[in-house]
């Protein structure tokens, strides 16, 4: 299955990111799984992520864009991930890469509950 | 399928980040100095990890997950202190005297050596240094390089042990000298006194001494470490044989030996010497228990020490079973201890079975245990077979 086809196709609660690292789109009820209500597009994908990972998440993710050489690419795997009330829920995390003609990456992650 | 960048069914809004693009080239490089930190750091040998103010771990290379076993996702958040516990002088350190804590709080540079114990290999020796960098009065992160510096430890501790050695065979051979005449000055005055019996009590007291302390010296030039030279192929029967020779005088008048033949299938490498004298520490121990209990039970207790060899894999083996007093529970974990014995009926300095270990454990790579059975002891010996190539 494509990127686009599993970004488009997914039923699970996604949200896609830049190569920067910002999120440029959510599905199914990503954001409402999360709690909140502002808008998540246009910020960091740190948002989400608790306090104490976003170092490994930067280097990791700053190494993969660099490299193409994935960590956590395409199988399932439990992550810290933070709501909008700060709290810190584990969630099953399915992310995927392309890169496209242009050279830049897009990156999705399909969430579910444990 | 596309190679647009997808959109359709998104909910978007705009089309830029926050941040605004043109942001994006200093992000870009931010990333790729990170990308190249990331690379460097994963490519160094040395385990390195990075902790938040409490000591949690924020990132750390796979040397690191490899040293304690555990993968890195699995530990990010978690207390250093938690996945790396370590020991000085073998007490456990608390959560402050940890060095992520000490180095958190000081904000000094630290390097110290600590040992680490995991539960499924041996103890290392671990050098860790770092400091920590204060972003605020609430926000601090350290920064930590292990090495492992087990080997130069032990390199360091043989050579303290030789000269050690060194000193204490040059100090014996001096003091044996004048011990010699001393000895026979006080043979020729007690030959020649006529006086008091109280002076006879003192000469036979000072040469009891004497014998003690050249006993102690006889233990302490077993410790000279063998050279290889002094390692040659022989075989485990014939180190036995010469060990129940060398321990005759303890065992003819109060047990039965029986000892296995030399069937050439027990070759073991090392110093048949020194290892016929630790053989004939277990020989004289046994013989003492059994000794001990003919005493208790009388001349009709027919005393037995059996001897038999086995080989194992990549072992040879070797048994010494007797039917003496035993050992008692408490005692098993001591014997091996030097100035240890039971033996308050002899001049025993518990010496014996403490250098048999140094010689067999330590020397030799071999292993050496005491079993209490019923009705006797058991002294395992196991010493690595020797494989031609």
């Amino acid at each position: 299955m494509t990127f686009d086809e599993i970004a488009e196709q997914t039923e699970h609660p996604s949200v896609e990111v830049d190569e920067n690292g910002f999120i440029t789109g959510v599905r199914n009820g990503f954001q409402e799984m999360l709690g909140w209500q502002d808008s998540l597009i246009g910020r960091p994908l740190s948002a989400i992520i608790p306090a104490h990972m976003h170092d490994a998440h930067h280097m990791g993710f700053s190494r993969f864009v660099a490299t193409g050489q994935p960590h956590l690419l395409e199988s399932d795997v439990r992550l810290p991930t933070s709501k909008a009330s700060s709290e810190v829920v584990e969630l099953v995390h399915h992310i995927a890469a392309k890169r496209f003609e242009n050279g830049e990456w897009r990156f999705i992650s399909m969430v579910r509950e444990i | 399928m596309t190679d647009s960048p997808p959109d359709a069914g998104v909910v978007r809004r705009g089309k830029r980040p926050r941040s605004g693009i043109d942001q994006s080239d200093l992000i870009r490089s931010l990333r790729s100095t990170l990308a190249k930190m990331e690379l460097a750091l994963s490519q160094l040998e040395d385990p390195i990890i990075f902790v938040d103010t409490h000591g949690r771990i924020e990132w750390c290379n796979e040397p690191f997950c490899q040293l304690i076993g555990r993968p890195r996702i699995s530990i990010l958040g978690v207390r250093l202190a938690d996945v790396f516990p370590l020991r000085r002088d073998g007490e456990l350190l608390t959560e402050d005297e940890h060095p992520a804590a000490v180095a958190l709080a000081s904000g000094e540079p630290l390097v110290d050596v600590l040992e680490y114990a995991p539960e499924t290999s041996s103890p290392r020796q671990i050098r860790i240094s770092g400091r920590s960098v204060a972003h605020s009065a609430e926000r601090k992160q350290g920064a930590f390089v292990l090495r492992d510096v087990t080997a130069q430890g032990r390199e360091l501790r043989q050579a303290r042990l030789a000269t050690l050695g060194a000193l204490t065979s040059g100090m014996i051979h001096q003091i044996r000298s004048p011990l010699g005449f001393v000895r026979s000055n006080i043979e020729y005055l007690q030959a020649n006194w006529a006086g008091s019996s109280d002076m006879e009590e003192v000469f036979s007291e000072s040469l009891f001494g004497l014998d003690r302390i050249e006993s102690l010296f006889k233990t302490a030039t077993a410790f000279d470490q063998p050279t290889l030279d002094q390692f040659v192929e022989f075989d485990l029967a014939d180190a036995i044989r010469a060990a129940a020779r060398m321990a005759k005088g303890h065992w003819d008048t109060v047990a039965e030996v029986q000892i296995p033949p030399n069937r050439g299938d027990a070759p073991v490498i090392g110093d048949p010497s020194a290892i016929a004298q630790a053989f004939a520490a277990l020989f004289t121990n046994a013989a003492w228990a059994v000794g001990a209990r003919r005493k208790r039970e009388g001349s009709e207790f027919r005393g037995r020490i059996e001897v038999s060899i086995a080989q194992l894999d990549g072992w040879s083996e070797m048994v010494v079973e007797d039917n003496g007093i035993g050992i008692a529970p408490e005692h098993v974990d001591r014997i091996f201890d030097p100035f240890f014995t039971t033996q308050s009926d002899t001049d025993a300095l518990g010496q014996g079975l403490f250098v048999a270990k140094s010689i067999l454990v330590d020397q030799h790579g071999g292993m050496l245990r005491a079993e209490p059975r019923q009705g006797g002891a058991r002294l395992v010996v196991r010493l690595p077979s020797y494989e031609p190539f």
